[in-house]
């Protein structure tokens, strides 16, 4: 059962991944390149698309919570590295991005790393 | 290919003597450091997840959990600075640093222990994230 909800909850993240991903595609669209000054925080900070990282952050937290919580903190972080294969499977298919065999071995050794973690 | 890539990158980094940038990833690795022990701490308080309204209530009133979310969310704001500075190709090595510091504060300072199995996981995921985050040939097809 644990397994089913650590697999479900790792999916969950990744789905919030993509998503944040696509924020911050938007967010850099609209204020451009990120800098560390107060006017750029606060435009940033009344931006819409940061206001949903924001609260699906908290949400994130949750989720991720489940995960630690059964296999400790660093375990349960590293769990979630499985987003980055996703997010590159997905720009595979939507984005046509390439990749080389280096990139493909990266992309197995996180899955087996996550499996095996689990 | 891997290692030698974030070698270069270390090295083009101290060339430019990005003084600031290394000022962050301290901070950075401070606050993952301390966003690991927040976590650990608040897991070690209130246990399981259980999706019940005291257990929801108790979860979101732990200051544990407001460390966490703020060390979390000042370090992702640092590492888009890190990326607008050096570039996302770059700035991977900072994002690896903070992996080790995750495994040091959970080991040292939440008292975690780990598996074999969890060690040669963590190892393997590790290697795979350094081979996916390097440049290489990666391009959008036309």
């Amino acid at each position: 059962m644990s397994l089913i909800g650590l697999w479900l909850s790792n999916g969950m993240v990744c789905a919030i991944v993509v998503f944040n991903a696509f924020c911050w595609g938007r967010i850099k669209k609209s204020l451009g390149q990120f800098q560390l000054n107060f006017p750029f925080l606060i435009k940033l900070a009344f931006n819409k698309f940061f206001i949903g990282i924001l609260a699906l952050g908290v949400f994130n937290a949750f989720v991720t919570y489940y995960a630690q919580a059964i296999l400790g903190v660093a375990s349960g972080q590293f769990f979630y590295y499985f987003g980055t294969p996703v997010i590159m499977v997905a720009s595979y298919f939507y984005l046509g991005e390439r990749y080389d065999r280096a990139h493909v071995v990266g992309i197995a050794l996180i899955l087996i790393g996550a499996i095996l973690i689990s | 290919v891997a290692v030698r890539n974030v070698n270069s990158s270390v090295l083009k980094i101290l060339q430019k003597r990005e003084v600031a940038l290394w000022l962050s990833n301290g901070v950075q690795c401070g606050l993952v450091a301390m966003n690991t022990l927040s976590w650990g701490y608040l897991i070690k308080a209130r246990g399981d997840l259980q999706l019940t309204v005291p257990f929801i209530t108790s979860f979101f009133l732990n200051p544990f959990f407001w460390t966490a979310m703020l060390t979390g969310f000042i370090s992702v704001i640092l590492s888009y600075y890190a990326i607008a500075k050096i570039g996302l190709a770059k700035s991977v090595f900072f994002y690896h640093t903070g992996a080790i510091v995750v495994i040091l504060t959970a080991y040292f300072g939440v008292g975690e222990t780990f598996s074999l199995t969890q060690i040669l996981a963590i190892v393997l995921i590790l290697t795979g994230s350094v081979l996916v985050s390097r440049k290489g040939e990666g391009e959008i097809k036309k």
